[in-house]
Protein backbone atom coordinates (compact mmCIF):
# COMPACT_ATOMS: atom_id res chain seq x y z
CA UNK A 1 0.00 0.00 0.00
CA UNK A 2 1.25 3.61 -0.99
CA UNK A 3 1.28 6.65 2.01
CA UNK A 4 -1.93 8.19 0.16
CA UNK A 5 -3.90 5.14 1.09
CA UNK A 6 -1.95 3.99 4.29
CA UNK A 7 -3.62 8.32 5.55
CA UNK A 8 -6.31 7.27 4.86
CA UNK A 9 -6.83 4.14 6.70
CA UNK A 10 -4.56 5.53 9.80
CA UNK A 11 -7.94 7.27 11.70
CA UNK A 12 -9.70 3.87 11.37
CA UNK A 13 -6.38 2.06 12.76
CA UNK A 14 -6.51 4.02 15.94
CA UNK A 15 -10.33 3.32 16.21
CA UNK A 16 -9.32 -0.16 15.58
CA UNK A 17 -11.68 -0.35 12.72
CA UNK A 18 -9.94 -1.94 10.40
CA UNK A 19 -10.20 -5.56 8.88
CA UNK A 20 -7.34 -7.96 9.84
CA UNK A 21 -5.72 -7.58 6.53
CA UNK A 22 -5.33 -4.05 6.28
CA UNK A 23 -4.66 -3.50 9.68
CA UNK A 24 -1.94 -5.34 8.92
CA UNK A 25 -0.68 -3.83 6.06
CA UNK A 26 -1.07 -0.53 7.49
CA UNK A 27 0.99 -2.17 10.68
CA UNK A 28 3.93 -3.65 8.09
CA UNK A 29 3.85 0.34 6.07
CA UNK A 30 4.47 1.74 9.20
CA UNK A 31 7.35 0.22 10.33
CA UNK A 32 8.83 1.17 7.53
CA UNK A 33 7.38 4.41 6.38
CA UNK A 34 9.02 7.37 8.68
CA UNK A 35 6.44 10.02 7.28
CA UNK A 36 3.58 7.88 7.86
CA UNK A 37 4.67 7.43 11.43
CA UNK A 38 5.06 10.53 12.10
CA UNK A 39 1.46 11.27 10.90
CA UNK A 40 0.02 8.57 12.86
CA UNK A 41 2.35 10.30 16.14
CA UNK A 42 1.04 13.50 15.07
CA UNK A 43 -2.95 12.61 15.03
CA UNK A 44 -1.97 10.99 18.49
CA UNK A 45 -0.66 13.91 20.28
CA UNK A 46 -2.86 16.21 18.87
CA UNK A 47 -5.87 14.63 19.83
CA UNK A 48 -3.83 14.36 23.36
CA UNK A 49 -3.54 17.90 23.94
CA UNK A 50 -7.59 18.52 23.38
CA UNK A 51 -8.15 16.54 26.20
CA UNK A 52 -7.25 19.73 28.40
CA UNK A 53 -6.93 19.51 32.14
CA UNK A 54 -8.51 22.64 32.78
CA UNK A 55 -11.89 22.68 30.47
CA UNK A 56 -13.52 26.07 31.02
CA UNK A 57 -16.70 26.06 33.09
CA UNK A 58 -19.92 27.16 32.52
CA UNK A 59 -22.24 29.88 34.44
CA UNK A 60 -23.10 27.88 37.94
CA UNK A 61 -26.91 28.60 37.21
CA UNK A 62 -27.16 27.94 33.56
CA UNK A 63 -29.44 24.89 34.21
CA UNK A 64 -31.41 26.66 36.89
CA UNK A 65 -31.58 29.73 33.85
CA UNK A 66 -33.33 26.92 31.47
CA UNK A 67 -35.71 25.78 33.50
CA UNK A 68 -36.85 28.99 34.66
CA UNK A 69 -37.17 29.88 30.62
CA UNK A 70 -39.20 26.62 30.19
CA UNK A 71 -41.81 27.25 33.44
CA UNK A 72 -42.20 30.64 32.38
CA UNK A 73 -42.75 29.47 28.63
CA UNK A 74 -45.25 26.89 29.92
CA UNK A 75 -47.10 28.83 32.65
CA UNK A 76 -47.38 31.76 29.88
CA UNK A 77 -51.40 32.57 29.36
CA UNK A 78 -52.71 30.64 26.27
CA UNK A 79 -56.19 31.43 24.81
CA UNK A 80 -58.31 28.09 24.23
CA UNK A 81 -57.24 28.42 20.43
CA UNK A 82 -53.07 28.14 21.67
CA UNK A 83 -52.72 31.70 20.93
CA UNK A 84 -49.94 33.15 22.90
CA UNK A 85 -50.67 36.47 24.76
CA UNK A 86 -47.59 38.05 22.50
CA UNK A 87 -49.49 36.77 19.45
CA UNK A 88 -52.28 38.38 20.71
CA UNK A 89 -50.63 41.86 21.49
CA UNK A 90 -49.32 41.63 17.88
CA UNK A 91 -52.60 41.19 15.89
CA UNK A 92 -53.91 43.80 17.74
CA UNK A 93 -51.32 45.74 16.48
CA UNK A 94 -51.56 44.89 13.06
CA UNK A 95 -55.38 45.68 13.49
CA UNK A 96 -54.85 48.88 14.81
CA UNK A 97 -52.49 49.93 11.91
CA UNK A 98 -55.07 48.63 9.13
CA UNK A 99 -57.98 50.53 10.74
CA UNK A 100 -56.20 54.01 10.76
CA UNK A 101 -54.96 53.36 7.90
CA UNK A 102 -58.12 53.04 6.14
CA UNK A 103 -59.64 55.78 8.29
CA UNK A 104 -57.10 58.07 6.60
CA UNK A 105 -57.50 56.73 3.11
CA UNK A 106 -60.97 57.28 3.62
CA UNK A 107 -61.23 61.11 5.20
CA UNK A 108 -61.86 63.69 2.68
CA UNK A 109 -58.73 65.48 3.24
CA UNK A 110 -57.18 62.63 1.93
CA UNK A 111 -55.55 63.57 -1.86
CA UNK B 1 -38.05 3.42 49.38
CA UNK B 2 -34.99 4.80 47.67
CA UNK B 3 -35.34 8.55 46.93
CA UNK B 4 -34.39 10.00 43.87
CA UNK B 5 -31.73 11.96 45.73
CA UNK B 6 -30.26 8.40 47.77
CA UNK B 7 -30.04 6.87 44.22
CA UNK B 8 -28.32 9.74 42.60
CA UNK B 9 -26.12 9.60 45.77
CA UNK B 10 -25.06 6.10 45.21
CA UNK B 11 -24.10 6.40 41.37
CA UNK B 12 -20.77 6.79 40.60
CA UNK B 13 -18.70 9.58 38.73
CA UNK B 14 -21.02 11.92 37.15
CA UNK B 15 -23.98 9.63 38.04
CA UNK B 16 -24.72 6.22 37.07
CA UNK B 17 -27.41 5.74 34.28
CA UNK B 18 -29.49 4.30 36.97
CA UNK B 19 -29.50 7.35 38.82
CA UNK B 20 -29.93 9.13 35.84
CA UNK B 21 -32.83 7.64 34.75
CA UNK B 22 -34.01 7.86 38.27
CA UNK B 23 -33.43 11.81 37.93
CA UNK B 24 -35.25 11.85 34.89
CA UNK B 25 -38.58 9.72 35.66
CA UNK B 26 -39.02 12.54 38.70
CA UNK B 27 -38.08 15.35 36.33
CA UNK B 28 -41.19 13.62 33.79
CA UNK B 29 -43.39 13.45 37.00
CA UNK B 30 -42.66 17.56 37.21
CA UNK B 31 -39.81 17.19 39.92
CA UNK B 32 -38.02 20.28 38.75
CA UNK B 33 -34.79 20.10 41.64
CA UNK B 34 -34.51 16.41 39.66
CA UNK B 35 -34.24 18.33 36.17
CA UNK B 36 -31.78 20.61 37.46
CA UNK B 37 -29.37 17.76 38.99
CA UNK B 38 -29.96 16.05 35.39
CA UNK B 39 -29.05 18.86 33.09
CA UNK B 40 -26.52 19.44 35.82
CA UNK B 41 -24.77 16.34 35.47
CA UNK B 42 -23.67 17.11 31.68
CA UNK B 43 -23.78 21.09 32.16
CA UNK B 44 -19.78 21.17 31.59
CA UNK B 45 -19.09 18.63 29.33
CA UNK B 46 -21.80 20.47 26.92
CA UNK B 47 -20.69 24.18 27.51
CA UNK B 48 -16.65 22.90 26.67
CA UNK B 49 -18.41 21.20 23.44
CA UNK B 50 -20.47 24.26 22.65
CA UNK B 51 -17.43 26.46 23.29
CA UNK B 52 -14.99 24.26 21.36
CA UNK B 53 -17.51 24.58 18.14
CA UNK B 54 -18.34 28.02 18.71
CA UNK B 55 -15.09 29.83 19.60
CA UNK B 56 -16.92 32.21 22.23
CA UNK B 57 -18.08 31.93 25.85
CA UNK B 58 -21.06 34.01 25.42
CA UNK B 59 -22.43 32.01 22.34
CA UNK B 60 -21.87 28.84 23.96
CA UNK B 61 -23.49 29.77 27.42
CA UNK B 62 -26.24 30.86 24.71
CA UNK B 63 -26.05 27.53 23.17
CA UNK B 64 -26.19 25.62 26.30
CA UNK B 65 -29.06 27.11 27.74
CA UNK B 66 -30.98 26.78 24.42
CA UNK B 67 -29.83 22.96 24.60
CA UNK B 68 -31.49 22.77 28.02
CA UNK B 69 -34.92 24.40 26.49
CA UNK B 70 -35.23 22.81 23.49
CA UNK B 71 -34.18 18.92 25.60
CA UNK B 72 -36.79 20.24 28.06
CA UNK B 73 -39.53 20.98 25.76
CA UNK B 74 -39.05 17.64 24.31
CA UNK B 75 -38.50 15.54 27.12
CA UNK B 76 -42.08 14.28 27.03
CA UNK B 77 -41.28 12.83 23.07
CA UNK B 78 -37.89 11.54 24.71
CA UNK B 79 -38.15 7.71 24.22
CA UNK B 80 -35.07 6.71 26.23
CA UNK B 81 -33.59 4.87 22.78
CA UNK B 82 -30.70 6.65 23.32
CA UNK B 83 -29.05 7.73 26.60
CA UNK B 84 -30.06 11.00 27.98
CA UNK B 85 -26.50 11.82 27.50
CA UNK B 86 -26.23 11.68 23.53
CA UNK B 87 -29.38 13.05 23.12
CA UNK B 88 -28.69 16.33 24.84
CA UNK B 89 -25.16 16.14 22.55
CA UNK B 90 -26.70 15.57 19.46
CA UNK B 91 -29.46 18.72 20.20
CA UNK B 92 -26.26 20.68 20.98
CA UNK B 93 -24.20 19.69 18.28
CA UNK B 94 -26.75 20.57 14.99
CA UNK B 95 -27.40 23.74 17.34
CA UNK B 96 -24.04 24.72 17.23
CA UNK B 97 -23.04 23.94 13.91
CA UNK B 98 -26.87 25.58 12.33
CA UNK B 99 -25.39 28.67 13.90
CA UNK B 100 -21.66 28.18 13.28
CA UNK B 101 -23.64 28.29 9.35
CA UNK B 102 -25.68 31.15 10.26
CA UNK B 103 -24.05 33.54 12.85
CA UNK B 104 -20.98 35.70 12.45
CA UNK B 105 -18.95 33.46 10.53
CA UNK B 106 -15.93 35.62 9.89
CA UNK B 107 -15.90 36.30 14.14
CA UNK B 108 -11.97 35.95 15.19
CA UNK B 109 -11.82 32.93 17.63
CA UNK B 110 -12.35 34.16 21.29
CA UNK B 111 -9.04 33.73 22.99
CA UNK B 112 -10.11 35.64 26.54
CA UNK B 113 -9.48 34.22 29.51
CA UNK B 114 -12.12 32.27 31.58
CA UNK B 115 -12.74 30.14 34.42
CA UNK B 116 -11.00 27.11 34.71
CA UNK B 117 -10.57 24.46 37.32
CA UNK B 118 -8.28 24.35 40.12
CA UNK B 119 -6.24 21.50 39.29
CA UNK B 120 -4.01 22.55 36.67
CA UNK B 121 -0.58 23.45 36.94
CA UNK B 122 -0.12 27.35 36.47
CA UNK B 123 -2.75 30.24 35.31
CA UNK B 124 0.46 31.23 32.18
CA UNK B 125 0.43 27.05 31.42
CA UNK B 126 -3.16 27.09 31.22
CA UNK B 127 -3.60 30.80 29.25
CA UNK B 128 -1.27 28.94 26.97
CA UNK B 129 -2.31 25.59 26.73
CA UNK B 130 -6.03 27.28 26.08
CA UNK B 131 -4.49 29.27 23.19
CA UNK B 132 -3.17 26.40 21.79
CA UNK B 133 -6.22 24.22 21.81
CA UNK B 134 -8.30 27.49 20.32
CA UNK B 135 -5.84 27.74 17.78
CA UNK B 136 -5.78 24.42 16.69
CA UNK B 137 -9.62 24.11 16.63
CA UNK B 138 -9.97 26.81 15.20
CA UNK B 139 -8.08 25.46 12.18
CA UNK B 140 -11.00 22.91 11.60
CA UNK B 141 -13.67 23.32 9.80
CA UNK B 142 -17.16 23.28 12.50
CA UNK B 143 -17.98 19.46 11.62
CA UNK B 144 -14.58 18.40 12.65
CA UNK B 145 -14.29 20.11 15.55
CA UNK B 146 -17.66 18.87 16.87
CA UNK B 147 -16.16 15.50 15.71
CA UNK B 148 -12.95 16.11 17.39
CA UNK B 149 -13.97 17.02 20.34
CA UNK B 150 -16.61 14.48 21.00
CA UNK B 151 -13.81 11.82 20.19
CA UNK B 152 -10.90 13.24 22.44
CA UNK B 153 -12.39 15.21 24.92
CA UNK B 154 -15.74 12.75 25.38
CA UNK B 155 -13.91 9.46 24.13
CA UNK B 156 -17.35 8.56 21.92
CA UNK B 157 -17.63 5.52 19.93
CA UNK B 158 -18.13 5.90 15.80
CA UNK B 159 -21.35 4.54 16.52
CA UNK B 160 -22.11 7.06 19.40
CA UNK B 161 -20.73 9.95 17.35
CA UNK B 162 -23.12 8.79 14.14
CA UNK B 163 -26.13 9.09 17.03
CA UNK B 164 -25.01 12.26 17.58
CA UNK B 165 -24.38 13.88 14.37
CA UNK B 166 -27.05 11.69 12.35
CA UNK B 167 -24.55 10.25 9.66
CA UNK B 168 -23.84 6.94 9.15
CA UNK B 169 -21.05 5.38 10.81
CA UNK B 170 -18.83 5.10 6.95
CA UNK B 171 -19.65 9.25 7.07
CA UNK B 172 -18.35 9.55 10.38
CA UNK B 173 -15.34 7.41 9.58
CA UNK B 174 -14.35 9.50 6.82
CA UNK B 175 -14.85 12.83 8.69
CA UNK B 176 -13.18 11.99 11.33
CA UNK B 177 -9.66 10.91 9.22
CA UNK B 178 -9.66 14.20 7.53
CA UNK B 179 -10.23 15.85 11.25
CA UNK B 180 -7.25 14.18 12.00
CA UNK B 181 -5.10 14.85 9.21
CA UNK B 182 -6.10 18.70 9.66
CA UNK B 183 -5.42 18.68 12.73
CA UNK B 184 -1.87 16.71 12.37
CA UNK B 185 -1.23 19.32 9.54
CA UNK B 186 -1.65 22.36 12.19
CA UNK B 187 0.53 20.71 14.43
CA UNK B 188 3.38 19.72 12.09
CA UNK B 189 3.09 23.62 10.85
CA UNK B 190 2.85 24.94 14.49
CA UNK B 191 5.99 23.19 15.31
CA UNK B 192 7.85 23.88 12.09
CA UNK B 193 6.78 27.62 12.88
CA UNK B 194 8.12 27.37 16.42
CA UNK B 195 11.42 26.23 15.04
CA UNK B 196 11.48 29.11 13.01
CA UNK B 197 11.24 31.66 15.37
Amino acid sequence: MNCRRIERLLSNSLEDRLAPGEARAVATHLRDCRSCRRLRDEMVAAEAELREPAAPLPPPDIEARAIRRWVAEREAPRWSGGYSLHTAIRAAALLLAVLSLTFILASPSFG
Amino acid sequence: MVTVQEEWAVGEGEGGPAAERALLRAGRAGDLAALEQLLALHKRSLYALCRGILGHAEDAEDAVQETFLRALRGLSRFRGDAAFRTWLFQIAVNLCLDWKASRRPAEPWDEEQCRVVSEAPSPEAIALRRMRISEALSSLLPRHRALILLKAREGWSVAEIAVAMRWNEKRVENELSKARRALAEWRRRSADEGEER
